[in-house]
């Protein structure tokens, strides 16, 4: 029951941190897409 | 019931009026409350047909009243000191009514919803976890209430429950889109991502539901709960898809954009009287008065006066045209320098404007939404699932074991279901799209990947396009031994004040080499023909040919060398000094000195992008408002054989159409309002970053640099995430179905579950991740 716990405990971590990553990756599209934006208002 | 209100004429459902009114027993409603005290002052202007009387309302209204705004929404003309004001990034729209302002928000509001189902799905994870975590720590430190066991004076509160309360809301606000979603596919009788999951979810859910609180009834070994597989998989789709509309968010407003652009008010002449008035109260035929800078309020026939007016936003002519008595205006154009009467021919929704934004609506409207990759693997995978979980119940039951048969249809629909499902196309999506941005290339929405993935034809727009939309000098012919630096001198001498562009690309060149330009004794500007000046004891006349045989200079044996400049696609000036007739200096020597061809030229690396798309295999098509011979002229110089020419912007949309009614994935690469229907009838629309801010909200994808290799560049970007999201998906389906046999075996638990969710979803985000190192 214990290690059965345990297993399950960590793989059900797992979806968390690629949920983590994501969040990381959005960030980062966000941060470029508003300098791109920037840019694109100052090229008009 | 719909309804007009009588005094704006806007169409309204009764329930929604804001206000309302009784006149001759006859009930009327308003969409504002400033409508109805319009009306109520004197309401047989409203009721009645009385064209003279509007006439007078209306001119007396527009005297009376402050500055004006337009409604977005609407469009209606409003006073800006008694309409409903907001703020939104920077900018501060008016609104007719409250109606307007909920349509306005409408957008954001659903994002917001959104958001908050987003919030709650994650904050239901997150707490899963931390209780799981807790459990884990409790076992390790010896506890045990948090098991199977029941608490002794809690006996039916287990850790299933726990489990129960906190998925429960998952399911119901972060699932309830999914489900209706699959009831519309069930009823369309089609499979798509939505039924694949609300499946997966439901099955799980009421499965493990059943396990909580009918514990008895199944075996000990089948009572494992899998709450956290639908808790998961919600909040992973839900954030995928709340990602993906932040990324499309951008693109919601390119008919705001068009209407901003329409005049406020026009100059009229009512009852001998000068007037200014709301632009959409002007009536056909009325006199329209336009001084310089202004914008053309309306369509319509120029009666009085000459100027030049840049058409460059409706019809892509990059040269202002000459506007005389008969000539035709369009409304929405900007007057440069002269001052002009006409008569209003088309107005309201007839005028070509309000015909660009109609076309824009439809087009947009009528876009065919392509089925997502995502919907269309599920629609494959769905019914093979039932199937398996069908096929396994039947070998079940004829081996004699019921239980189980009903076991393993469960296990299979709950294994089905990737987590990673609705992550595989957002997370390559923001990582191609973050690419982009880093490379000027804006894109705004995934659907469009996936079809720059099968382009088949790339339509250019012409003028500031594939030209810089400014025109150069691109050849100094010199006659009688003048040199080239006299020529752009003379000339530059001519034009200096003037604010044509021609003029422009002279004194430019002049500048570049260095020339002073001294101010003219004497102007003498020949509308549609050209000017001529007195300067530093010379006569200097620069004009076309008609100024030229007015003056009495012989350019008969130039002919050919002036035609063949032409055919190249330049506009030529002529330039001569002290011309015979009517001679201003007397007794001086003169004659033809040279000639200036000018030019909209070429973006610099034009012909390398037409050459490289061709290589891609991908048909390249000019389309230009402009005249065929300039047309022609740009095509040949950089390799497109189909050339469209003499195109207005309604055309523009229809040549599109054509197109795809071949067959063809068509993208179209623009930057002008003229441009706007065409990109928005295109399978994908590129918008140059330089071009006018409807085209960029029109466009699918932004080219911030304005770099036409970025073309090239956006299509080669699309491919390569097109290639991840496949990836992902491939990542996102290949766990799970690993686990459908077990699970049809009957020996599916929750660590195969949860393994399965957790390797799906960590190889979709790093596969993802890899897309920043690829090479575009």
């Amino acid at each position: 029951m214990k290690r059965k716990l345990t297993v399950i405990t960590i793989l059900a971590m797992l979806p968390l941190i690629a949920a983590g990553i994501l969040w990381l990756i959005y960030r980062d599209m966000e941060r470029k897409i508003t300098e791109a934006n920037k840019e694109a208002d100052r090229c008009t | 019931m719909k309804v007009t209100d009588s005094v704006c004429k806007m169409t309204i459902e009764d329930k929604d009026a804001a206000a309302t009114s009784e006149y001759k027993g006859v009930k009327y409603y308003f969409c504002s409350k400033p409508c109805k005290e319009d009306f109520d002052k004197d309401p047989e202007l409203f009721v009645g047909k009385s064209v003279m009387k509007m006439k007078e309302m209306i001119s007396s209204t527009a005297k009376a009243i402050g500055e004006m705004a337009k409604d977005p929404i609407c469009g209606m003309v409003i006073p800006k000191d008694r309409s409903i004001k907001r703020d939104v990034a920077g900018r501060t729209y008016y609104f007719c009514s409250e109606n307007c302002v909920r349509t306005f928000e409408a957008p954001d509001a659903e994002l917001k919803s959104m958001k908050r189902r987003v919030t709650i799905a994650l904050t239901g994870v997150l707490v899963l976890a931390i209780f799981r975590a807790a459990v884990f720590l409790g076992l390790a430190a010896g506890a045990t209430v948090l098991t199977w066991v029941p608490i002794p004076w809690l006996p039916w509160f287990t850790w299933g429950v726990w489990l129960f309360i906190i998925t429960t809301p998952i399911m119901i606000f972060g699932g309830k889109g999914f489900f209706v979603g699959a009831w519309h596919a069930v009823k369309q009788r089609v499979a798509n991502m939505d039924l694949l999951i609300a499946l997966g979810t439901s099955t799980a859910y009421i499965y493990s539901a059943f396990v909580v609180f009918f514990p008895g009834v199944l075996p000990v070994e089948e009572k494992n709960v899998y709450f956290e597989v639908s808790a998961i998989i919600i909040a992973f789709v839900l954030l995928g898809k709340y990602m993906e509309e932040i990324i499309k968010k951008r693109s919601s407003a390119a008919i705001r954009k068009l209407l901003d652009l329409k005049p406020q008010t026009a100059r009229v002449i009512r009852d001998n009287v000068e007037a200014e008035i709301p632009a959409e109260s002007v009536m056909v035929d009325e006199i329209v008065i336009v001084r310089p800078g202004e914008k053309i309020p309306t369509d319509g026939i120029v009666i009085e006066g000459h100027s030049s007016v840049d058409e460059k936003m409706i019809t892509g002519e990059s040269v202002p045209v000459e506007k005389k008595a008969g000539d035709e205006v369009i409304g929405g154009t900007i007057n440069k320098v002269g001052s002009f009467k006409f008569k209003a021919a088309r107005v309201g929704a007839d005028t070509t404007l309000s015909q660009i934004i109609k076309m824009v609506e439809e087009a947009q409207a009528s876009s065919a939404r392509i089925q997502r990759l995502a919907d269309k693997m599920a629609s494959y995978f769905v019914p093979a699932v039932i199937g398996v979980a069908f096929l396994s119940a039947i070998i079940w039951i004829l081996s004699g074991n019921s239980t189980s048969a009903l076991l393993s249809f469960v296990a299979v629909l709950i294994i089905a279901c990737p987590c990673a499902l609705g992550i595989a196309t957002p997370a390559a999506l923001m990582v191609g799209v973050g690419k982009g941005a880093e490379l000027g290339i804006l894109i705004r929405g995934a659907e469009y990947l996936e079809r720059a993935e099968k382009l088949k034809a790339v339509v250019f727009d012409k003028t500031g396009t594939l030209t810089k939309g400014e025109p150069e000098v691109t050849e100094i012919v010199s006659v009688n031994s003048v040199s080239e630096s006299e020529i752009i001198q003379l000339a530059a001498i001519a034009e200096k004040g003037s604010e044509h562009p021609l003029a422009e690309a002279i004194i430019k060149r002049a500048s570049m080499m260095g020339l002073s330009i001294p101010d003219a004794e004497a102007f003498e500007a020949v509308p549609g023909h050209g000017v001529r000046v007195r300067a530093s004891g010379k006569e200097i006349v620069i004009g076309n040919r008609r100024l030229m045989q007015n003056i009495g200079i012989d350019i008969k044996d130039k002919e050919v060398l002036i035609s063949e400049l032409e055919r190249k696609g330049n506009t030529v000036m002529i330039i001569a000094i002290n011309p015979p007739s009517p001679p201003l200096i007397k007794g001086g020597e003169g004659g033809l000195v040279g000639f200036i061809a000018v030019a909209d030229t070429l973006k610099d690396n034009a012909e390398d992008v037409i050459k490289g798309l061709k290589d891609e295999g991908i048909e390249v098509v000019m389309l230009t408002g402009d005249n065929e011979r300039t047309a022609r002229a740009i095509g040949l110089k950089i390799g497109i054989e189909r050339i469209i020419s003499n195109v207005l912007p309604g055309d523009k949309a229809k040549v599109i159409k054509e197109l795809q009614n071949e067959g063809k994935v068509v993208a179209m690469v623009g930057d002008g309002i003229n441009d706007s229907p065409a990109l928005a009838q295109a399978d994908i629309g590129i918008a140059i970053g330089s071009g006018s801010d409807v085209a960029k909200e029109t466009g699918e994808i932004i080219l911030v640099r304005d770099d036409l290799m970025d073309v090239i560049k956006g299509i080669r970007l699309s491919r390569a995430t097109m290639r991840k999201i496949k990836q992902n998906l491939f990542w996102a389906f290949f766990y799970n179905t690993i686990g459908i046999p077990i699970a049809a075996f009957g020996l599916l638990n929750p660590i195969i579950a949860a393994a399965a969710m957790a390797l799906s979803s960590l190889s979709v985000v790093t596969n993802s991740a890899l897309l920043k190192g690829v090479k575009i």
